[in-house]
């Protein structure tokens, strides 16, 4: 390993975790442009990757094992990828196939995930289902046809959402459904009429789907 | 020795012919493989909680022209007098895969290791779970191979250990069958603070040495009672 390796290693283990230019300088202890430059050397060496930029503020994701080389497709990645309201986990689930799955399969997989934040994230995908069949066919394949069709009715009162075909709605009315368990207890009565037509427990409230209105603006 | 692409590949292909869902944990060279840590690994490792889970897994490897070689090679401690020995599966070309249920010779796969897992890899239908780099620097005080030991420095070097995951899995695996592991834990650490010298911070050790007077002091006592 040459000297200037052990360096930047050495930096990518100090700013291990989420950064932007900001943090970095001020944990390093230099100018933001100088930070930009480390992000910049960081990321060649493939200790850092980056989302946002743009209007938004950009973050830096640093570790020292360097990211290059990783494969698969990640759920949390394809989520992010598609909803406007983003994960940042510690956590990684990652898919490994010949191509990358497709809205209507990470969808699926985030509803029967046993995961409320990534359940909530999910709901956006509504918006780039193609293929409500295969849809369908996911749904009862993991017994959540009913649950994934509340969510979408849940999900069209507050934000856009592609219109679901009657022959899929009605199929995943008369499908499987079955609790959702995070692991506690959540309470909600905002959505009794949508509960008692699919025959589910809606854990989300009114609340809960305004705030996520606003974020996925 | 068993290269990323060589494992990724053995995967796919027993997720391919598993027929159900399997799932099972990743230990040792093999998750540090995951994590970036280490380019290859001589054995991979697979921890099962179901038993029918590594019998599936067993038959697929079978059928790939494993054979299941019967004497164990003398790498674990305490081997001996371990009743839930490892199935060792031995491929054409001489690569390793050790199966362990539950247990690996004196570590105890407990809840609280299954909840620390942060990343989990789905090959078809086997779901594996590579356990937290903490639990990988626990679980490589169970063998006497001096490879072990860098590995061990070499996840030390590399992620920001959170000692006190370590002292209380140590404090839990005592609640569990292992009574005597601190005992071997602090032997080991002593070992690379004291050779290598590992950046493992002194009043760890203090503790982890603690612990494991206190549990020989009551083993003891309770004999002489």
């Amino acid at each position: 390993m040459k000297k200037s390796d052990v360096k930047l290693f050495s930096i990518a283990k100090k700013l291990s975790g989420l950064q932007t230019a900001s943090t970095i300088s001020k944990n390093l202890g230099v100018e933001k442009r100088t930070a930009v430059n480390y992000a910049w050397r960081l990321r060649k060496e493939g200790y850092l990757t980056s989302t946002g930029g743009g209007r938004s503020i950009k973050f830096y994701r640093i570790s020292p094992l360097k990211f290059k080389g990783k494969k698969g497709y990640s759920l949390y990645g394809l989520i992010n990828k598609y909803s406007r309201v983003k994960l940042n986990t510690s956590k990684d689930y990652i898919i490994h196939a010949k191509r990358e799955p497709p809205p209507e399969e990470i969808l699926v997989r985030a509803i029967s995930s046993n995961e409320y934040r990534l359940m909530i994230a999910s709901l956006a995908l509504f918006n780039k289902i193609n293929n409500w069949s295969n849809l369908r066919i996911l749904a009862e394949e993991y017994k959540i046809g009913r649950n994934v069709g509340a969510l979408y009715d849940v999900a069209r009162k507050f934000i856009r959402v592609r219109r679901m075909d009657e022959k899929t709605r009605k199929a995943l009315l008369k499908s499987n459904g079955k609790k959702f368990l995070f692991g506690y207890k959540i309470k909600s009565k905002n959505f009794q009429d949508i509960e008692k037509r699919w025959r589910v427990f809606i854990p989300i409230n009114k609340h809960d789907m305004e705030i996520y209105k606003e974020w996925s603006r | 020795m068993v290269k990323i692409n060589e494992q990724t590949q053995l995967f796919e292909i027993i997720g391919t012919e598993l027929k159900e869902k399997t799932e099972c944990f990743v230990i040792g060279g093999s998750a540090m493989m995951f994590y970036g840590a280490k380019e290859d690994t001589k054995d991979v490792d697979l921890v099962f909680l179901k038993k029918e889970g590594l019998e599936k897994v067993k038959k697929v490897l079978e059928k790939m022209s494993y054979r299941d070689k019967k004497e164990l090679v003398k790498i674990f401690r305490r081997y001996e007098d371990n009743k839930n020995r490892p199935i060792m599966m031995v491929g054409l070309e001489g690569q390793r895969i050790d199966l362990f249920f539950k247990e690996i010779i004196t570590f105890e796969m407990s809840d609280t290791i299954v909840n620390r897992v942060k990343e989990t890899h789905e090959f078809g239908n086997l779901i594996i779970k590579v356990v937290s780099p903490e639990d990988i620097i626990l679980l490589k005080c169970a063998t006497e191979r001096e490879k072990d030991r860098f590995d061990a420095l070499s996840l030390m070097e590399k992620f920001d250990i959170d000692w006190d995951i370590i002292i209380e899995e140590t404090v839990n695996q005592t609640k569990l069958e292992s009574y005597l592991f601190p005992v071997y834990l602090y032997d080991f650490l002593e070992e690379l603070k004291e050779d290598f010298k590992a950046d493992i911070p002194i009043e760890v050790l203090r503790k982890i040495r603690k612990i494991s007077e206190n549990l020989l002091e009551e083993k003891l006592g309770k004999k002489k009672k």
